[in-house]
């Protein structure tokens, strides 16, 4: 569960540009944020991983103590360049103490799927920024966490794999809270149940039709 | 521009055509009078000096007294430096006073600090390793602090998401940023630390090392020893360049990128 309580956030250094929220999002949901760039779409995913604190206001994030899974915009930034690639996908699960079989396993297999399998053992430099966006996306679904943040996780893929990462994030989705971060009209193709606005410095929700008129509109304008 | 990558033979044939090259020039100019042979004497010469100072002890006594000092500051400034670079960066209000100092030393000329440390160990072995030690800490110091800013504007987003405790935080995120900084600015470390331990050796007068050679060469004019310790030196800091580049290109192969 995500819970925005009458919280508002400064935007920029000089605290002029702020942004109010005040939504909750259940277990199960699958929840889209679009809006304009510098609109905060990243500052409110970093509010739910505990990266950011609020100026006004309380996030509430439960299960409280369990990590977040965050596939970060910036794919390279996101990688530790001394890991290899299964180690980084594993690191979450290390850092959380629950390393398992069973979660090796499933980054295997993803990473097959990704036609990454024989990458496994390589270093992030080594990677295209799509195989790292990949790897970013492979690491979030296997984090053990009921909470899972995604910006603009698609951005760098073709369009083969992006109909394969998001039907992975489907079966991902399921027993968790999902936050994802689009520009992409296409990207509300998927199992997302929410739809959330950033304009005029608040957080509105809105119906999928407003959503995806204004994401096209964005590209058109483009 | 196109950029060639060449291969290792082509490139250890350019590298000799290169150094013959400077030899052939170097003979030339002494051959044909350009420059008078009291300031430049023939390769011939300075090969047959370097020869006869090869066999004796004192050469390589000469030698070895420079180079233990040389690493020994460069390993024990590495470690001090490394070390507290780590821990001051860690807390930005500490690394905020203490920034001023560690970018005053680092920016300092080298040599500067010589006659300073002398003051307080005399001269000898003790202040030309102090100074090695001192040039090589101050070094690492901002190159640990410079690891530490950089894993928290980055990395550091992930290890709170993921609810990372302190000592996996340090364990997985911190410690590795920092020895790969290290790592690299070990390739600027290693000549620095060269240049101040022979300065050390000529301006404190210590009775061995490369530098008391170059400072008897010297006072004797004697040109031939005088180029002959150039090019020792010279090799020495070449040899410690390429093994320093082989050292970080293995260790930390994954920052080339």
């Amino acid at each position: 569960m995500i819970e925005f309580r009458e919280t508002i956030v400064s935007l920029s250094k000089d605290g002029q540009r702020r942004l109010s929220a005040g939504f909750r999002l259940s277990k199960g949901d699958v929840a889209v944020l679009f809006g304009t760039n510098g609109s905060g779409k990243t500052t409110l995913l970093d509010l739910i991983a505990g990266v950011r604190k609020p100026d006004v206001g309380v996030v509430i994030v439960e299960p409280a103590n369990l990590p977040v899974a965050y596939a970060v915009q910036d794919s390279s930034s996101g990688l530790l360049p001394w890991k290899t690639i299964l180690s980084n996908i594993l690191l979450p699960a290390l850092v959380a103490n629950k390393s398992s079989e069973r979660t090796r396993n499933e980054a295997l297999t993803l990473l097959q799927q990704f036609g990454l399998g024989d990458r496994q053992l390589g270093f992030p430099y080594q990677l295209s920024e799509g195989e790292k966006q990949i790897v970013n996306l492979v690491r979030a679904i296997c984090t053990p966490s009921e909470i899972l943040l995604l910006d603009e996780p698609f951005s760098s893929l073709n369009s083969k794999t992006r109909a394969l990462a998001k039907e992975k994030l489907k079966q991902s989705t399921k027993q968790r809270t999902t936050v994802l971060v689009t520009h992409d009209a296409a990207d509300l193709e998927g199992p997302f149940n929410r739809f959330f606005q950033l304009a005029n410095s608040r957080v509105e929700e809105v119906d999928l039709s407003t959503a995806k008129s204004f994401l096209e509109n964005a590209v058109s304008q483009a | 521009m196109q950029s060639h990558k060449l291969r290792p033979l082509t490139r250890a044939l350019c590298v000799a055509a290169g150094v013959g090259a400077a030899f052939a020039v170097w003979h030339l100019a002494f051959s044909l009078g350009w420059v008078s042979a009291l300031l430049l004497p023939s390769p011939a010469d300075v090969a047959r000096s370097l020869f006869r100072m090869a066999q004796t002890s004192a050469f390589w006594h000469d030698i070895a007294s420079t180079v233990v000092t040389w690493l020994a500051g460069v390993i024990v400034g590495t470690m001090i430096g490394g070390v507290l670079g780590f821990f001051l960066a860690l807390n930005p209000y500490i690394w905020a006073a203490a920034e001023p100092w560690v970018e005053f030393f680092r920016s300092l000329p080298s040599v500067v600090l010589v006659p300073l440390v002398s003051i307080f160990l005399g001269v000898g072995a003790n202040s030309r390793f102090a100074c090695a030690t001192l040039v090589v800490a101050a070094l690492m110091m901002a190159s640990a602090a410079t690891a530490i800013r950089a894993t928290r504007s980055s990395h550091l987003r992930l290890a709170i998401a993921w609810r990372a405790s302190f000592f996996r935080t340090m364990v997985s995120f911190y410690f590795p940023a920092t020895l790969s900084h290290l790592a690299v600015a070990l390739r600027a470390a290693i000549p620095l630390a060269l240049i101040v331990t022979v300065a050390a050796d000529m301006l404190v007068a210590t009775d061995s090392g490369l530098g008391r050679i170059l400072m008897d060469a010297l006072a004797v004019f004697d040109t031939k020893k005088l180029y002959a310790g150039v090019i020792v030196v010279g090799v020495l800091g070449y040899l410690a360049a390429a093994i320093s580049a082989l050292l970080e290109r293995k260790t930390i192969h994954w920052s080339a990128a």
